[in-house]
């Protein structure tokens, strides 16, 4: 079905019986089970905003496909205004709903298939890339939401795919057969999976020889044979059942709703397959799939941050503080360090270039900058809203004391700040800055697109060090 | 005339509430329509920042007249009643 409206979200969601386990019991209904609803909630904004007048000229494009108009977390970046577009709409969907709305992951992941798919096809005369455009004609057309599966469990990081006690803490091709190819292992961290249609299933690094059976990158629907979601623990998440003051963000999800994904010797067709055995690529791959995962940091980061400032500086008025000095510096070194952010992901995006499939790629430099930024500046953000917030944020009472016939009137009287708010509004705006400052939402900073090694790693590559050794003796005036 | 919204990724002011507003004041008086429907003369395009991110990828030249309005400083009313009187002008 073509997906248009949340509506037709939901029900495409509930047509597809996906194997899901929350806390030990098979989930039966995911549309409706509470843990699940904020997440579909955040997504679901991907597709109401795209029908907005106010939102289309960011949440839509023109396929290069088909001509057609599409949702633009199924497009193909065509030109640096492409790439910038992106990480406007990210800021935007940022601002209503202030978590992560987990498109972008899929988005990223046809973004890198489709640059590198036509770069093997080139040196190995296969047909990944025909094959690939084939299944974005659908992706365009149905508009379903795909998972971009990249971390594999990885058990021993010391030692290859190959090398592992394990075989399967790598996601690998078992068998290949006539029609397809039978996958098992795991996918971890996944963002979105629990409500989402299909998975995406990439290498999860750079593979050498005796590694072939690890680059296989695969399109597999979740409700396929062997395939089993297992929703992960987040900070609070049993608040959010109880739809209250509590939750912080009752409507929408915390990070992105993350699940661990099972393949049980799943079979694969071949038309669903685009990468099989070229370990030449797989590093390709990798880089490009995070660089365009990195570049949206500024974006989704930067529109999140801009909420907890706006809390922070009404969790202040409520409280009396607002106008103090030191108060003001804070949310103005706030503003800064969003600002900051946002500014890395426009700039990696302003510099991006043409690849050889005709697809726009952003700086590699400045997007590992923009993401690596981001695992300080959101810390610096959260301590500041912390500062600002004050210690109730950690001690503030229930929500269902403040409605309690008995102890109610003593929370009504005692959190109470300034005249003229009441105390409902004051829990309100201190629940919204603890859910987003703390816990899992913190953490998604530091290792959501790579942990800030990984970053590291390429500015040693991409660096030009040399370079900058040249210049510094040619200014020193050193010939040696 | 054709209404024209930028992207709206960190806008200034309410930009759909605005134009309730607009369109409030200026009742019968303007036919509102989309860019999308052909045969257009004017575009009220409604940015909400300095950027105005829609005229980098629309050529406003083919139109006869385009106003922008990149804040909500001008009064509803005022704002139409530019609208209708600089019919044959380009205004920015």
């Amino acid at each position: 079905m073509k997906i248009r409206t949340k509506d037709d979200y939901i029900k495409s969601l509930k047509e597809q019986k996906v194997v899901i386990y929350y806390n030990g019991e098979l989930v039966e209904d995911r549309t409706t089970f509470p843990a699940f609803v904020p997440h579909i909630n955040s997504a679901a904004k991907t597709y109401e905003l795209a029908l907005l007048p106010e939102n289309e000229d960011l949440l839509t494009a023109t396929s290069n496909i088909t001509g057609k108009k599409i949702n633009r977390f199924t497009h193909i970046h065509q030109s640096v205004d492409d790439l910038i577009k992106k990480v406007q709409m990210l800021r935007l969907i940022a601002h209503e709903t202030a978590s992560c709305f987990q498109r972008c992951v899929g988005f990223d992941a046809m973004n890198s298939l489709y640059m590198t798919t036509y770069e093997i096809d080139e040196k190995h005369k296969t047909k990944y890339f025909e094959r690939f455009i084939e299944y974005l004609k659908r992706i365009q057309e149905e508009n379903f939401m795909l998972v971009g599966g990249m971390t594999d469990p990885k058990g021993d990081r010391s030692k290859r795919p190959s090398q592992q006690a394990d075989p399967d803490l790598f996601t690998r091709v078992v068998e290949k057969r006539k029609d397809g190819v039978v996958v098992k292992g795991a996918k971890a961290h996944q963002t979105g999976a629990v409500n989402s249609h299909e998975i995406m299933i990439m290498p999860t690094q750079a593979m050498g020889e005796g590694d072939e059976a690890y680059a296989i990158v695969a399109a597999i629907p979740l409700d396929a044979k062997g395939v089993t979601l297992i929703f992960g623990r987040q900070t609070n998440d049993e608040r959010k059942f109880e739809c209250g003051i509590d939750a912080g963000n009752c409507e929408f999800g915390m990070v992105g709703g993350e699940a661990l994904v099972v393949f049980e010797d799943v079979f694969v067709p071949w038309e669903r397959v685009f990468m099989c055995g070229e370990i030449d690529f797989t590093g390709m791959l990798v880089e490009r799939f995070a660089t365009l995962h990195r570049q949206n940091y500024g974006g989704c980061k930067g529109g999140v941050s801009d909420i907890v400032i706006g809390a922070s500086a009404l969790a202040a008025q409520y409280q009396g503080t607002l106008d103090a000095s030191h108060i003001k510096d804070k949310l103005v070194e706030m503003l800064h360090l969003a600002e900051t952010v946002y500014s890395g992901s426009i700039a990696c995006s302003a510099m991006g270039s043409k690849t050889k499939s005709g697809a726009y790629y952003p700086d590699p430099l400045l997007a590992n900058c923009t993401k690596h930024n981001i695992t300080r500046v959101i810390y610096d953000i959260s301590r500041l809203a912390h500062d600002i917030g004050g210690g109730i944020m950690a001690t503030l009472p229930f929500d269902k004391d403040l409605k309690s016939p008995v102890v109610g009137k003593y929370v009504k009287k005692y959190m109470k700040g300034v005249e003229g708010v009441s105390t409902e509004t004051r829990m309100k705006i201190v629940r919204l800055l603890e859910n987003m400052t703390g816990g899992t939402a913190l953490v998604e900073s530091m290792h959501g697109a790579g942990s800030p090694q990984s970053q590291r790693i390429m500015y040693q590559r991409l660096g030009k060090l040399g370079q900058k050794m040249k210049m510094a003796k040619k200014i020193a005036k050193i010939d040696e | 005339m054709a209404l024209k919204y930028c992207g709206g990724c960190n806008p200034g002011f309410d930009r759909v509430a605005y134009m309730q507003k607009v369109k409030s004041a200026a009742g019968a008086d303007i036919e509102w329509v989309t860019l999308d429907e052909g045969g257009i003369d004017a575009v009220l395009l409604v940015t909400g920042c300095e950027t105005a991110c829609p005229r980098r990828s629309i050529d406003f030249g083919e139109y006869k007249q385009t106003v922008t309005i990149r804040d909500d400083k001008q009064s509803p009313g005022d704002l139409v009643k530019i609208l209708l009187e600089s019919e044959a002008r380009n205004e920015d």
